[in-house]
């Protein structure tokens, strides 16, 4: 029972420290920069060569590519999710094609960042712009949206599905009408963490569709725009010291955005569960 | 037996894999009468029900030999889609959608192209009352059907399949998981429907079968031992396993 016992402390202080790094790290770089986030900051353009002013192009360049990542992996990943779980055979075809979401999901961001370069700049010539680095999100986004909803899809009770077909209902109609809809909050929760993760993404976004420093917001998606994380390397980067306080402004901003959208997350399972277990 | 039909079943086989399920399964459902289903476990009689609708083709292993048809229409070359139409079916599990309970009965009649507010408020209706559930929930018909009690939830799954008006209707142990009371009133429920509908009812409570039931068919591994009237079958089986049965040897 003593082993018990030292085991258990282990653990315990092993969660404590852990627990201990998140608050402090998140915490850390919050009220470093909180103080610095006003209205004024938020609406104005960098001014002084960057060294004052606000982040309004980041804040809504950050806004354009979320916009376009997800107008290009939501459908395509829940459809694509879709078919995997209901109108594919169990084939080999289909394993290969679900551990290669998974793998996919672990390549190292610079490497979307190359192919983004590669496929959008380059060859379909949409240069460094909002669409290319919008997509280029959404190819990232894809794997972790294709597999939440193939589980999302799973884990509702075969019984909706029998009662469905019972009734007469033909497949297609039983997938969008009874599957989707009971899959729903669970496939938003994921959706709602893929935008958490590629929120925060640098690397894709230097090469494919980040401006350094503009003074106008894109009127197309054929133009660049600034971002919050990639705002954040070229203040750490390219500046010194005399930018340190925009810098953990940025910073503030980014990690409230990330902490409201996992917050967010947790809300909407917390409250699907309550309502599916009545 | 010379009443009117609905199944006529010939020469009926069905096999999952290479287990073979039913042999030979030869029988006139009578019309508009409760059909009660008794065997012991794994005696094929779920796999009956199931055939007679056709949720076994939802299983890549199965397979059937034999012919069925319904109203003189062979199942297995009409539409799956409109012969479940016709064909209602309700669970072992009340398994109503995670929705209101009138989004419940009106999902049926809309995929079938009902598109009318009033005319789907009047299938609801009715489809409730004929459960023996409107007054129950009348009030709030926009309820969650999850906060409903398990004797309700069954009925409500009852009112759905009655919703798409088909002429017969399944049930799988529709009483299997609820208490004495709710089973009582869905037994209650059953004699009403009989009227109009024709009732084919699996069970493993020979009681039940035996207090609700028109007609027994007695099944034993796979193969339709006796099919006759209630009264008959219990008075004088023909078959010494369904004596044995209904004396309780093997359950």
């Amino acid at each position: 029972m003593r082993v018990d016992r030292f085991v258990r402390f282990i653990f315990a202080l092993l969660t404590f420290l852990f627990s201990a790094l998140i608050v402090v790290l998140m915490g850390f770089l919050v009220i470093r920069g909180i103080g610095k986030i006003t209205w004024q900051f938020l609406s104005s353009f960098p001014s002084n060569s960057m060294e004052a002013g606000g982040i309004l192009p980041a804040v809504v360049g950050s806004a354009y590519f979320m916009g376009i990542a997800l107008a290009f992996a939501v459908p395509v990943g829940v459809l694509g999710a879709v078919y995997l779980s209901e109108y594919s055979r169990e084939s080999t075809l289909k394993t290969i094609v679900l551990s290669a979401t998974n793998i996919l999901s672990g390549i190292p961001s610079i490497v979307f960042g190359l192919f983004g370069l590669a496929l959008f700049c380059i060859a379909f010539g949409f240069g460094t712009s909002v669409l290319a680095g919008g997509l280029t999100l959404g190819i990232m986004a894809l794997p972790y949206v294709i597999s939440n909803t193939y589980e999302s899809i799973r884990a509702v009770p075969p019984s909706y599905r029998e009662a469905s077909i019972a009734l007469g209902a033909s497949k297609a109609q039983t997938t969008f009408r009874t599957i989707l809809p009971a899959a729903f909050s669970r496939i938003i929760t994921g959706v709602v963490i893929a935008t958490g993760r590629i929120v925060g993404e640098t690397a894709p976004l230097l090469f494919t569709g980040a401006a350094f420093y503009i003074t106008r917001n894109p009127s197309t998606v054929f133009q660049p725009a600034m971002s919050l994380p990639t705002h954040i390397f070229v203040l750490s980067a390219v500046y010194p010291e005399t930018v340190v306080s925009n810098l953990e402004g940025t910073i503030s901003v980014l990690m409230i955005i990330v902490l409201v959208l996992f917050s967010l997350a947790g809300i909407i399972r917390s409250r699907t569960r309550r309502k599916l277990e009545g | 037996m010379s009443e009117e039909k609905t199944f006529e079943i010939r020469g009926l086989f069905t096999y999952y894999g290479e287990q073979q399920v039913l042999k030979n399964v030869n029988c006139d459902i009578p019309k508009h009468r409760v059909i009660a289903v008794v065997g012991p476990s794994g005696c094929g009689k779920t796999t009956f029900l199931r055939v007679l609708n056709r949720m076994n083709d939802l299983i890549p292993s199965y397979r059937h030999r034999g012919k069925v048809t319904l109203e003189e229409n062979d199942i297995f070359e009409i539409d799956q889609v409109k012969l479940r139409k016709h064909v209602g079916m309700v669970f072992q599990k009340p398994n109503p959608f995670p929705k209101s309970i009138i989004d419940n009965v009106t999902f049926g009649p809309k995929i079938h192209g009902i598109r009318s507010k009033q005319r789907l408020k009047e299938i609801a209706e009715r489809s409730l009352r004929q459960a023996a559930l409107w007054d129950e929930v009348k009030d709030d018909p926009k309820k969650n059907a999850l906060n409903l009690s398990g004797g309700q939830q069954q009925r409500l799954c009852i009112a759905r399949a009655l919703s798409v008006e088909p002429e017969v209707l399944l049930l799988d142990e529709p009483t299997s998981a609820l208490d004495p009371k709710a089973t009582q009133s869905i037994e209650r429920l059953i004699e009403e429907l009989s009227e109009r509908y024709t009732i084919i009812i699996v069970t493993h409570n020979l009681q039940q079968a035996l207090r609700i039931s028109d007609y027994l068919m007695f099944f034993y591994l796979g193969e339709l031992v006796e099919f006759d009237t209630t009264e008959r079958i219990t008075t004088n089986p023909r078959d010494e396993r369904t004596n044995d049965y209904l004396r309780g040897i093997f359950s």
